[in-house]
């Protein structure tokens, strides 16, 4: 990793946290921890409806609750802002097109639970009583309540300005598979409808926002998942410079995508500390986060084979309702969808159309898996189908039809270019693992009986790195590192952490440059006013990018510290080794950092000699792999990096209740190079089982209305404890040749693998023919219309 | 409407008036400052706010401040007895983001000294009622494992044999 990679090295090593017993004894502060006295409170008013025309709206009984200080509507805080940007501009042809950019609507409403008017009080329970004696008074107006009717052309039009409900929409092609299908031994045709789900990381979102009145200075705190997209939005909104504005992200209660940038809270809050001149505090309350929906897609496929098992074509027709367009990035998500196909498989003709429709429906908030989940989910689903037809075994079909790895990299229809694996590798060891012999055995023992074993095999190729061009930020990450006169080392960096761990092993990069401890190293994320600008939290980045950066930029203070030890100790500075806290010179003799750092800033004509002070660096990593020159297609390449993860579950289907347990579940996972096994291996065990309650139990339900009616843990239900066993995982690891420290990303991956594994290991167990249509999640109630339908043999 | 609680909290007694429509989470979170009591639903469902009543572990947003009147309540930052369940929660990872963690330990505390060797699946039910989004259960469930064992191979080093069982 390093020039003199000594014995000592940090990388490939699971040193347990920096300041875990902080997290074990309850002194991790975050956002919702840190309202300053005397701060407001915001309650929402929100509403009821899909759509319709704002007609009035009564605020008197409102105000008249004790300790409220103001509703403001969206006509108040349409004079103070403008509209929020996008954080992702639209692809052509719809570039510029408008997006509902206010944080509080004006005249009409496009959703339910779009907030209309901000009740602003010195309690949150004031706050709370007060918006319920808010009156709205609506003309309601017929909404388009799904993605098959935002498609007709009676349908109302969703967003002013366009001219049709279709968000992107996208065409990949390889080969010619209507030919390849024309030709085709065997077809198999199915359909994959997943309904909405959502992140639900255990801290529901909060803002707190302070303008400063004597320096016209606005502090936002809060769960800023991409800082500095944030403070764009917010100082753009707000009609500030940016550097106007601070946004500070303290400790994160979990983000998984769900607090990406752009929600419309984030500048309403910022809007109403400038106009009320307080600080004010928005702690989003459980309910309203489930109103953050997404993965709402329907998939039609087809696959082609010969007799023999070699996949000759794929071809996939999506639609994706994506609900409003606002400034968050949500809505990109099933654009991703279609550029995974067909993952880590060999088929030479492919044909996949997507389409991304607007309705009446809240925003999507992102996810992890960002829609690559989804494309893994078909393309395993698509897999198992085939091998059920052709009677060959699921592996075996498998390993028939993988890439193998003298064939990567390679492109991917869509113009990615896969760096490195082994999948043939990664399969084998995935079945001794799992016991896959031994499940099947048990499996073929109680096909007919009430408690049926099921297994399913699910293998992801994950997408990682995003880098597209026009997203702000993109492309980049930023680290600065400085040594203080004490000898204290900082890092600032631009990448967050949304409780994951990644400030360990980016300690634990620089601590292996510099011969010191990860704990001696300081790490600082998420305050824009002290770190370079970077992306923040998204797509595997804050080692996959941050970790090269963090290298270079401890790479060039070893230069100058190595310059320095050689005034002192009378060495060549290219032959001074770095350990244990020491710059060591060839003949033994040694200078602490502490002395050598502390001298270099009091003696600097002698220690410091031809170094230039401070003893800082601050560099960037930009990917190799990211092409934005379009290939003969018109494609560019806008993933750097794709680990991979194969993925077997066996399940039990109680046939009378249609409820489902999870046996075993194990995973063989590649992300190239790993800083911190340990930390890699429990964040996709997290992925995992998101993977599994994805499959399995969580769905946002809605009435006829359009309102959310799964409002608690007791209807959304995440996995517990009790759903599940110890999760086998085994690593490999194929280095990306494109990337400097040899990653490919880690701590989004698995959860499609886990999604399609467990998918199939339910139509396993209902071992029927007679659907070809999979609906996501596999709830008992759906399970049970389908037990009869079974095979008993 | 307000009214005067008494009660003791991490060992101290507390007398103060409140508004008797506070839950206990708010009084310890919003009206004392301890934070490392947390709020994830208010619906009693993810007991990230779990605390210990007179020993027994309560999710605090299920009770009012007032019910605590004449008990013991203890939250994270009472608990000096612990710090061997907290130790092997970094050890081993059974944390990530940390937001359910306190209620975790607490949880975990409570199993451990009611059946300190407890098998895997007393474990996940004990902890069942609180839930965790990062990690997928493996590593809480090893880390409160953990904690048993080594209790254990201190009494073996101490008697110098294994207790009958």
């Amino acid at each position: 990793m390093t020039s003199d990679h000594t014995a000592t090295s940090w990388i490939g090593r699971s040193p347990s946290r920096l300041n875990g017993i902080k997290y074990t004894n309850g002194q991790v502060r975050y956002s919702a921890d840190l309202i300053p006295p005397g701060s407001l409170y915001v309650a929402l008013v929100r509403s009821p409806i899909r759509r319709g025309v704002i007609k009035s709206i009564a605020v008197d009984a409102a105000l008249a609750v004790e300790g409220v200080v103001a509703v403001i509507d969206g006509r108040q805080i349409e004079a103070v802002t403008d509209p929020t940007p996008p954080a992702f501009p639209f692809p052509p042809p719809y570039t510029g097109r408008p997006i509902s950019g206010r944080c509080l609507t004006v005249e009409a409403v496009q959703y339910v639970g779009q907030a209309v008017a901000a009740v602003v009080a010195e309690s949150q329970h004031a706050a709370e009583a007060a918006a319920d004696r808010v009156v709205v008074d609506y003309e309601e107006l017929d909404g388009v309540s799904n993605g098959r009717e935002a498609l007709l052309q009676s349908a109302a039009i969703v967003h002013d300005g366009w001219s049709s409900n279709i968000v992107g929409e996208d065409r990949i092609f390889a080969g010619d598979a209507q030919a390849a299908f024309s030709r085709a031994d065997v077809i198999v045709e199915g359909e994959i409808e997943f309904k909405p789900s959502t992140a639900a990381p255990m801290e529901p979102i909060c803002f707190l926002a302070s303008w400063d009145l004597q320096h016209q200075h606005l502090t936002v705190t809060g769960t800023f998942q991409n800082p500095h997209t944030s403070r764009w939005q917010i100082s753009s909104a707000l009609r500030l410079e940016e550097t106007d504005v601070r946004v500070i992200a303290p400790a994160m209660g979990g983000g998984f995508g769900f607090k990406m940038a752009g929600h419309p809270e984030e500048v309403m809050i910022a809007a109403l500390s400038k106009m009320l001149r307080r600080p004010i505090a928005y702690v989003e309350n459980r309910r309203d986060t489930f109103a953050g929906h997404c993965r709402e897609q329907t998939h039609r496929f087809k696959i082609a084979s010969t007799y023999d098992g070699c996949i000759t074509a794929f071809e996939d027709e999506y639609i994706a309702d994506v609900g409003v367009v606002g400034p968050c990035n949500g809505w990109t998500m099933p654009l991703v969808t279609g550029t995974v196909f067909p993952t880590v498989y060999d088929i030479a003709n492919v044909a996949v159309r997507g389409t991304v429709v607007a309705t009446n429906k809240a925003p999507w908030r992102p996810i992890r898996g960002y829609g690559k989940e989804i494309a893994n989910l078909v393309m395993e689903r698509a897999i198992d189908m085939l091998a059920s037809r052709l009677g060959v075994d699921p592996i075996e079909l498998r390993l028939r039809n993988v890439h193998h790895t003298e064939a990567l990299p390679r492109p991917l229809p869509s113009g990615l270019n896969v760096d490195s694996g082994d999948y043939p590798a990664a399969i084998t060891q995935l079945k001794s693992l799992f016991g896959y012999d031994e499940w099947s055995s048990r499996r073929d023992a109680t096909r007919g009986s009430d408690l049926r074993v099921g297994i399913g095999i699910g293998i992801e190729l994950t997408p990682e790195g995003g880098a597209r061009p026009g997203a702000f930020p993109s492309g980049f990450e930023t680290a600065s590192i400085r040594m203080s006169p004490t000898g204290i080392v900082e890092l600032a960096i631009g990448v967050t952490s949304p409780g994951s761990g990644n400030e360990t092993a980016l300690a634990q990069i620089v601590a292996d440059v510099l011969g010191l401890t990860p704990g001696s190293v300081r790490i600082k994320q998420g305050d824009t006013d002290a770190v370079p600008v970077g992306t923040g939290n998204a797509s595997s980045r804050a080692i996959l990018y941050g970790g090269p950066a963090a290298h270079l930029a401890a790479m060039d203070l070893r230069g100058k510290l190595a310059l320095c030890a050689s005034n002192l100790l009378g060495a060549n500075a290219d032959e001074i080794l770095f350990e244990n806290g020491f710059a060591i010179a060839p003949s033994g003799e040694r200078v602490s950092l502490a002395d050598l750092t502390f001298g270099a800033h009091t003696k600097p004509f002698t220690v410091a000699k031809g170094v230039q002070l401070p003893l800082e660096a601050t560099r960037s990593f930009q990917p190799s792999n990211v092409r934005v020159s379009p290939d003969a297609n018109g494609r560019i390449a806008t993933y750097s990096s794709f680990p991979y993860s194969a993925h077997a579950v066996a399940i039990e289907l109680d046939t009378g209740t249609g409820h489902v347990r999870v046996l075993d579940i194990a995973t063989v996972h590649d992300c190239g190079v790993m800083i911190n096994p340990a930390l890699v291996t429990e964040q996709l065990k997290g992925a995992i089982v998101m993977g599994i309650g994805a499959g399995l139990w969580e769905e946002l339900k809605t009435d006829e209305a359009g309102r959310i009616t799964t409002d608690r843990f007791k209807s959304y239900l995440l996995p517990r404890a009790t759903d599940l066993p110890p999760i086998k995982v085994g690593h490999m690891s194929t280095p990306s040749p494109f990337h400097p420290l040899g990653l490919k990303g880690a701590g989004e991956s698995g959860l499609g693998g886990a999604l399609a594994a467990v998918t199939n290991a339910v139509a396993d167990a209902l071992h029927s023919d007679a659907s070809t249509k999979t609906i996501v999640p596999a709830t008992p109630p759906r399970l049970l219309d389908l037990i009869p339908l079974a095979r008993s043999v | 409407m307000e009214a005067e609680i008494n009660c003791r909290l991490n060992g101290r007694a507390v007398r103060q008036a409140i508004d008797t429509r506070l839950l206990l989470v708010e009084f310890i979170r919003d009206v004392l400052s301890l934070k490392g009591t947390r709020v994830g639903c208010l619906t009693g469902d993810c007991g990230a706010c779990t605390v210990d009543i007179d020993g027994s572990v309560t999710k605090s947003c299920m009770v009012l401040a007032l019910s605590a009147e004449d008990r013991e309540v203890t939250t994270i930052e009472g608990r000096t007895d612990i710090a061997h369940i907290q130790e092997a929660f970094v050890e081993l990872n059974g944390f990530q983001c940390g937001f359910c963690t306190t209620g975790m330990v607490l949880t975990a505390a409570e199993l451990l000294r009611d059946n300190p060797n407890p098998t895997e699946a007393e474990i996940r039910k004990a902890i069942s009622g609180n839930l965790c989004r990062c990690t997928g259960y493996d590593a809480i469930v090893r880390s409160i494992s953990s904690v048993a064992r080594r209790v254990e191979d201190v009494r073996v080093l101490e008697t110098g044999s294994k207790p009958m069982s």
